[in-house]
């Protein structure tokens, strides 16, 4: 086995590979930063960079957390880590190895520990109708906001829950798209459960006086609905409106345009990949790594921060990719344990701060249990095969045990997405069918490659020793000295 | 078969040879083509194609539609499917079989071992030597294409809907089922030798599992002594098989004299004493 | 379905399904195509309904398009480029949506 190339290998340039890697190279380990997308700032501060050069009304929108992930971009680029824009990482294996795909062609890399911190990606919400093109995810009105300054042209319906919906709906508001209705789905008791937590958010009242603000902004801006339920889209061809129940009666708004956000869950693909070991989350109603407090993995040479280890924002974010450079450091013996607990100080007073807020948020916006499991058999679960939920309880009904072998009988999950979009609704479909929770079903098992790479591209792999020659498929025979023929 | 090396060549012509003594007067009409035939046949196969050994009885069949009429099968003919049921003990009286698992214990006249690698152990409960091991195995699976490849072939096929599955590998990890990076170069670098134009196909996912590999590669099928109604079964491919399990074998298994063809695959032949 | 609050940068024009599409250096395939107005990009490959972007950061795998020449390339993830030919995902068995 060669030696490794790298001693930390970051996958993911958000706020927490970022903080990660400033630390990392700081501490004099060479480190490299994988990055799929185009420059730093991961999904919350895409196109950090670009937004210095946009319009001063146009950063005023974006607000002032995205100077702070302006900063961090800085303080990156100026770290002395590698970093590699373009580069997806199609693979991840417990001994440090891992594939690198670029516009240059697939390599296989090796690194003493690597970081995961690939972030996460908006729930999936399957309603009937949610395949029709005007639909997206408040998310991506988002993306289209920071990267290309835009804004919704046709009515545009916002529905959902979360601080995601709130925030976007003042941004879209404030930028002049025409939202003509937000359709907010948090359920009242939540609010009822949440309320009791608030008190032990105090000391971050300053993220508690900003959501509330947004959410006064979002309310004031454009006709709000809230306790919605039973969404269905309305095509035939395209977005033409949207049905749902509010207040006890049923209601129809015609539109264009709509963008769905039930929470944010980790982008786990490639922990799961990996096989590290993972619990459901129930309040988040997720799957994440199972860490300890510095981010380490069920698997030695891998440590994980970040959403995609557990939601937790952005500024959590920051806290928990530093903790993980500072676990690499103490695993690779570059600093010693009470220097390593000093400067964790910092990062776990500010997690600790946060944490009450998170558990408040949590409370607030957990998903109903229809946005994780849709009633209607004819919703669509997997997009890329068209399997409805109806067809996941009929072979419940024959006897599948579990999300691994429903997706074997249907295909579901078996799409080029591979189980982005219907991992979770999918477990949760068949595990209410089996009468289970989903704490007690597996995640759907995911396998490699995570990221779309060619026969060509896989065929060129480079850094992978040589090939060994693959067995005949049938044992050489045994003598029988009773049997006609003879071995080949 | 495609054959991308002389050596695999002989192998294959090798292994047809064998095959073809041991079916006797089953015809098999496996023939090596020409250059000029394989291209009619293939369109787009490389040139780096040695030789390729062509039957009009080849085809495929979909495991995963497979699977799930066997499952609907059980069900319309009144079959229990009891899943969490794994037997640990197999007993037999005059009254019987009875299965023993962690959920219950069952009766029947007949039971039927086809546990695939948990038959070994199973099968010495009931006197039988079954001497079964995994094999991994390792293939890949392209998204959908509007390319052909319109004849199933042992390095590449194609689905319904249009995916590539490319394989395959053989190699003993024990109960390993991990996908392993070298492995998956080689089977998209063997493939790509196959059919050049499967270039810029993306790979949706590689997927390995253990074959149940008996000791000679072939099928057992036979009967306890010990243990009056039981059958031990074992093979590599009960989807190759089906046609074969569910026609020749199953009347066999409920009943009728063992038909000859059957006979060769009794556990007998793994009792050869040690030369001397 | 999306329109520009401002200029973010030189105008790059490409070509849409035979249609001349102008888009802003930076921006993405996806984005460009929601700016032009183009409601489906692809249709579902069982059962041909019409299907466009979703997530828009390469996580929905809807976005998929013919790109340069090159089949099922996620156009969230593809910038925009001068002279660029986009088509829509063809579906196998050939037809065109």
């Amino acid at each position: 086995m060669t030696a490794p190339d790298l001693d930390l290998a970051v996958i993911g340039g958000g706020p927490a590979g970022l903080a990660a890697a400033i630390l990392a190279a700081d501490l004099g380990l060479k480190t490299a930063l994988y990055d799929e997308q185009a420059a730093p700032g991961g999904q919350v501060w895409r196109a950090v960079e670009a937004a210095a050069g946009r319009p001063d009304g146009f950063r005023d929108l974006l607000g002032a957390d995205f100077a702070r992930g302006a900063d961090l971009v800085r303080r990156f680029r100026a770290s002395g880590a590698d970093y590699r824009p373009g580069h997806a990482v199609f693979d991840l294996d417990p001994d440090g190895g891992f594939g690198v795909l670029s516009p240059a062609g697939a390599t296989w890399v090796r690194a003493r520990r690597v970081l995961v911190a690939a972030g996460a990606m908006e729930r999936p919400v399957p309603v009937p109708g949610w395949t029709l093109p005007g639909v997206l995810t408040a998310g991506a009105a988002q993306t289209l906001l920071k990267s290309a300054a835009m804004v919704p042209r046709g009515r545009c319906v916002i529905a959902g829950s979360g601080p995601l919906t709130l925030l976007v709906a003042r941004q879209l508001l404030a930028a002049g798209g025409n939202i003509v209705a937000v359709l907010d789905t948090t359920p009242a008791e939540n609010t009822r459960r949440a309320a009791p937590l608030l008190p032990a958010a105090w000391r971050a009242w300053r993220e508690i006086v900003k959501g509330l603000r947004w959410r006064s902004e979002a309310r004031r801006g454009a006709p709000h609905h809230a306790g919605v339920r039973e969404i269905e889209i309305l095509g035939p061809d395209a977005v033409t409106g949207i049905a749902f129940t509010s207040g006890g009666r049923r209601a129809r708004i015609a539109c264009d345009l709509v963008l769905l956000h039930e929470g944010v869950v980790p982008n786990a693909q490639l922990t799961l990949a990996l096989v590290a070991e993972h619990r459901f989350d129930s309040v988040q109603a997720c799957w994440r790594p199972v860490v300890d407090a510095f981010g380490r993995t069920s698997v030695a040479t891998v440590v994980a921060a970040g959403d995609g280890a557990g939601i937790g924002g952005a500024d959590l974010a920051v806290e928990a990719g530093e903790m993980a450079a500072l676990a690499v450091a103490l695993d690779l013996e570059v600093l010693d344990s009470a220097t390593v607990a000093a400067r964790a100080r910092g990062p776990r007073s500010q997690i600790a701060r946060l944490a009450g807020l998170r558990r408040f948020l949590d409370t607030l916006y957990r998903p109903r249990a229809e946005v994780l499991a849709p009633p209607g058999d004819d919703t669509v679960i997997c997009r890329c095969e068209e399997v409805t939920a109806g067809t996941l309880r009929q072979v419940v009904g024959l006897g599948c045990q579990g999300p691994n072998q429903a997706k074997a009988f249907t295909r579901c999950g078996m799409g080029p997405c591979q189980a982005r979009m219907c991992g979770l609704p999918m477990a949760a479909v068949v595990a209410e069918a089996l009468g289970r929770s989903l704490a007690e079903v597996e995640p759907l098992r995911v396998r490699p490659p995570i990221k779309p790479i060619t026969v060509g591209e896989l065929a060129g792999l480079e850094g992978v020793g040589p090939p060994p020659a693959t067995g005949p498929m049938l044992p050489t025979r045994p003598a029988d000295p009773g049997a006609e023929g003879t071995e080949p | 078969m495609l054959s991308l090396t002389e050596a695999e060549h002989h192998e294959t012509r090798d292994l047809m040879a064998a095959i073809a003594r041991e079916a006797g007067n089953q015809p098999y009409d496996t023939r090596f083509l020409s250059r000029a035939d394989l291209r009619d046949l293939l369109p787009g196969v490389g040139a780096g194609v040695v030789s390729a050994c062509y039957s009009p009885y080849d085809g495929h069949a979909n495991p995963l539609y497979l699977l799930r009429a066997l499952h609907s099968g059980i069900a319309a003919f009144g079959g229990r499917y009891l899943a969490n049921h794994a037997v640990q003990e197999i007993r037999a009286s005059e009254k019987g079989v009875t299965v023993a698992t962690p959920a219950g214990t069952y009766r029947a006249p007949k039971a039927v071992i086809a546990a695939g690698l948990a038959t070994r152990e199973l099968a010495r409960q009931v006197g039988l030597k079954a001497p079964i091991e995994p094999s991994h195995g390792q293939i890949m699976v392209t998204e959908r294409t509007t390319d052909r490849v319109p004849l199933p072939t042992n390095l590449v096929r194609q689905t319904r809907e249009g995916s590539m599955m490319l394989g395959y590998t053989v190699d003993d990890f024990g109960f390993d089922i991990r996908t392993r990076i070298d492995r998956s170069r080689n089977v998209a670098a063997g493939a790509l030798k196959a059919f050049p134009f499967l270039r810029d196909l993306r790979v949706v996912r590689t997927w390995a599992a253990l074959r149940v590999m008996t000791a000679d590669g072939v099928p057992i099928y036979d009967r306890s002594v010990s243990h009056a109604g039981v059958t031990v079964t074992a093979c590599h491919s009960g989807v190759t098989l089906a046609a074969a399990h569910a026609l020749e074998v199953a009347p066999w298994i409920a009943g009728a004299p063992m038909p000859a063809m059957l006979e060769r695959f009794s556990t007998r032949r793994f009792h050869v004493p040690t030369a001397a | 379905m999306f329109q520009r609050l401002h200029e973010t940068g030189p105008a790059v024009t490409f070509e849409f399904e035979g249609e001349a599409v102008t888009a802003r250096a930076g921006e993405s395939v996806a984005a460009a195509l929601l700016a032009h107005g183009v409601r489906h990009t692809r249709r579902s490959l069982v059962t041909a309904e019409p299907r466009a972007a979703y997530c828009l950061i390469g996580a929905c795998f809807e976005c998929l398009m013919e790109i340069d020449g090159r089949a099922n390339r996620q156009a969230c993830l593809t910038e925009v480029r001068d002279g660029m030919a986009v088509r829509r995902q063809a579906r196998p068995g050939g037809e065109r949506p």
